[in-house]
């Protein structure tokens, strides 16, 4: 799905307008949440499942190419905005772009990550400026997502639970792409459920994941599961 | 000399007006092949080179102000850290390889022994974070930096904002290692027709053509490729090279196959600086056997006579590029000898 949406938007090209009365701004807000409530940084909460308390620290990721389609793919508006979702910058958590007035979308689509030309082209700034803290020093490329927490049944260090999952080159490209229905809503909420990420094994087990490789390829594929549109 | 240098035009360069007319232009000569880096995301400026230089031998760089990226990569040894075979840090660190020569950096697209930096502006990051190197996260620097009154003006002069970011910081440090080009050895006048190898060079050249340049490929004398070049793995560091970037048991032992210029200056050799001599390099090629290793570049015995051996160490005498060394343009900042607090 991916493949043909790819190419059809890059044989239309990006419509990028700035004239208001052609255009209408479309907000986003992402709210990530534990137990159905918005996630609150920092506060305890308890997992039925892993029957234990979780508690996160850090939540960051990167939304790109958020993508607006109509069923005949015959209109197709890609933002060319990067946005670094932060916890810790509560305006982070709201977005909002133009696009083009009079269309009958009917499809979101957007990636969770960067894609590799932004990946190979040397320092970047504003929302991929390196002092974010989501460029790997080591070893070139950005985490995708970034979370940090502490469980008492994780048994790391200071029971901390640590994702960076990145990686863009084959076989470890760890971006995800996520489409959903859309009701031409001019406001968008998009839900991301954490408890589907802090099963017990990947907190007993799966609890630290630093580097591009298989472990964090099978936990970014689960991640597109975790969004939802709507409460 | 001037004669033989040609020009890169920054055609497609449609940035900001005011700098327009200040973008320099790389110089190198015409048996070069175009740079790879591209100038166009980072024209080059007269201020940002200056700041870029001054960034580099500066130790506000590393966690406690004692480590430059000049103290590993000194301009007397063509930016090698010469008579060390592993790299110096903070708290009187060791870390895990020799610090490679920086020259000719627009011609690299990979970076690090094990290639694990795939462009020149982010190389910095990895030197500045290690433990055992600089022990710094670019975060605080560009804090200090902000901090600084020199740095804001610098910054003010090379990207008219006095705000130092992620990104300026590093296409400045950028910016000052493009200008480090290896161009004027007397290899380099031969190619121009300037001058010419002596006799036992000539046989020397010979030798390397059939033996050494197919890896070390002119004129830059190397293909920044990766090569397993036989040697057996330090135990004391388990260093397996491009593996640990790729995962793929296929890149075991693969390292990047380092530029023959300046090797005068350049010594220790190899990825772990295990020797300290061109001959004992010499030897270990001379004595690898067909089957050693499962590089076909490399499964031919050298059998090197010791006439042959100093013949072609003669030739390789000829990349060592001492105006290079020697240029009194790449050293020390005469901005860094002024201190003051702020």
């Amino acid at each position: 799905m991916l493949g043909s949406l790819c190419s059809v938007s890059a044989q239309s090209g990006a419509i990028v307008s700035t004239d208001k009365d052609s255009t209408q701004d479309i907000q986003f807000r992402f709210q990530p949440q534990i137990n159905s409530e918005p996630l609150k940084l920092g506060r305890s909460y308890y997992i039925s499942g892993l029957e234990d308390s979780v508690s996160i620290e850090k939540l960051k990721f990167y939304i790109a190419e958020l993508t607006l389609y109509n069923a005949e793919m015959t209109h197709v508006h890609i933002s060319p905005a990067t946005f670094l979702i932060d916890m810790e910058d509560s305006a982070s958590l709201q977005r909002s772009c133009a696009i083009p007035k009079g269309v009958s979308y009917q499809k979101l689509s957007f990636s969770l990550g960067l894609d590799s030309a932004i990946q190979c082209s040397g320092a970047k700034g504003g929302e991929l400026d390196p002092t974010r803290g989501m460029y790997w020093s080591w070893q070139s490329g950005y985490i995708n997502l970034k979370l940090e927490g502490t469980s008492n049944s994780c048994p790391a260090r200071n029971h901390l639970i640590q994702y960076h999952i990145g990686g863009f080159q084959s076989p470890y490209n760890t971006r995800q792409s996520l489409v959903f229905e859309y009701d031409h809503s001019p406001s968008i909420l998009i839900t991301m459920d954490l408890n589907k990420l802090l099963t017990e094994k990947n907190i007993t087990e799966n609890f630290q994941i630093m580097s591009p490789n298989q472990k964090a390829m099978d936990f970014a594929k689960n991640l597109p599961d975790l969004f939802r549109i709507g409460p | 000399m001037k004669s033989n240098l040609i020009v890169l035009l920054i055609c497609a360069f449609t940035g900001l007006s005011f700098t327009s007319e200040r973008v320099l232009y790389l110089l190198y000569p015409s048996h070069f092949p175009a740079p790879t880096y591209n100038l166009t995301d980072n024209p080059l400026l007269q201020e940002s080179i200056d700041l870029g230089q001054m960034l580099f031998y500066d130790p506000i760089l590393s966690k406690d102000y004692s480590i430059s990226c000049a103290s590993c990569h000194s301009p007397y040894n063509a930016f090698a850290h010469t008579d060390h075979d592993l790299s110096h840090g903070i708290n009187d660190s060791i870390g895990t390889r020799n610090a490679p020569a920086l020259f000719n950096l627009a011609w690299q697209t990979s970076f690090m022994w094990d290639g694990a930096v795939n462009h020149l502006d982010m190389q910095s990051l990895a030197p500045l974070s290690h433990p055992s190197e600089m022990g710094e996260n670019i975060k605080d620097v560009v804090e200090k930096l902000s901090n600084t009154m020199r740095y804001r003006t610098a910054f003010y002069n090379a990207w008219a904002d006095s705000l130092p970011t992620g990104e300026r910081f590093l296409k400045s440090i950028t910016q000052f290692q493009l200008t480090l080009i290896s161009a004027t050895a007397k290899y380099d006048r031969v190619m121009a027709g300037n001058d010419v190898l002596s006799p036992q060079e000539a046989m020397g050249y010979a030798l390397f053509k059939d033996h050494c340049g197919s890896c070390h490929t002119e004129p830059l004398f190397s293909s920044y490729g990766f090569s397993k070049n036989g040697l057996p793995v330090d135990t004391t560091l388990d260093d397996y090279g491009r593996y640990r970037v790729t995962k793929n048991d296929e890149d075991s032992l693969l390292f990047k196959i380092p530029s023959l210029r300046n090797l005068s200056y350049t010594f220790p050799y190899m990825h772990d600086g295990r020797y300290l001599k061109l001959n004992e390099v010499l030897n270990h090629y001379n004595i690898l056997e067909a089957g050693m290793i499962d590089d076909s570049a490399l499964s031919r015995p050298m059998n090197l006579s010791s006439k042959d051996k100093v013949d072609l160490i003669s030739f390789l005498m000829t990349l060592n590029d001492t105006a290079f060394v020697l240029n009194p343009q790449n050293k020390f900042p005469q901005s860094l000898q002024m201190r003051s607090k702020n």
